[in-house]
């Protein structure tokens, strides 16, 4: 339920059958302290797992979902299959509220595990309106 | 260092980008500032009349900097 109110992102491999998302590993402490300590900027172990439920949710509530494909040429589909299954078992990154000490929230991760997510086209990367507006961002715990 | 933004600048991505700087520092002089700038923001928006979306939990502060009136607002 939560993740319906925040939003959530999350990627495919199989045309949306399974949709895997990142998300902080809150186990061992309530709902609230978590969620206040994303809002104060502290990062949790990151991990990844199985979403389609939230977003089949989602779909079931009204709420948008968007989704797009990234075409990918067949060895770097699998390197990137590969990464996916790793950080399954085991994510490599922390998760944060954006500009907080974590490494990537469920937005960035998509970063992290490589995947393009802009077109290439100027007018895209310009007309986003987080370039203009806070040229300075910060991944990972660096203050 | 507080944060500028442009004029054109929406008051409910304000919010998202104050809630945003707010995490990127521990100085607590720049945090008040921060939070005392998220307050005008949302006391803006309630006078509004138009404030017709929550802010997500990662536009917020934490509880303890977010302002009443907020609350208030959003219980009714």
């Amino acid at each position: 339920m939560c993740l319906l109110y925040t939003g959530h992102a999350g990627l495919s491999t199989d045309g949306g059958s399974a949709i895997y998302g990142f998300n902080p590993d809150g186990s061992g402490i309530p709902v609230w302290q978590l969620v206040s300590g994303l809002r104060n900027g502290e990062a949790f172990p990151g991990v990844v797992t199985d979403d389609t439920a939230v977003f089949i949710a989602a779909r079931r509530h009204g709420l948008p979902v968007l989704s797009f494909e990234v075409v990918l040429p067949e060895p770097r589909f699998q390197d990137f299959v590969n990464t996916l299954d790793a950080e399954c078992q085991s994510s490599q990154y922390s998760y944060g509220f954006p500009n907080g000490n974590g490494d990537c929230n469920c937005l960035t991760w998509m970063e992290r595990m490589g995947l393009p997510l802009l077109t290439g086209l100027m007018i895209e990367f310009v007309g986003l309106s987080g370039i203009a507006t806070r040229p300075r961002r910060r991944f990972g715990f660096c203050v | 260092m507080p944060p500028v933004f442009p004029s054109t600048l929406k008051d409910e991505e304000r919010l998202a980008y104050l809630a945003m700087h707010f995490r990127g520092t521990r100085d607590e002089a720049e945090r008040r500032a921060t939070a005392q700038e998220y307050a005008e923001t949302v006391h803006r928006l309630i006078a509004s009349g138009k404030w017709e979306e929550s802010p997500t939990l990662e536009e917020q502060l934490p509880d303890e900097w977010m302002p009443r009136e907020f609350f208030e607002f959003w219980t009714r």
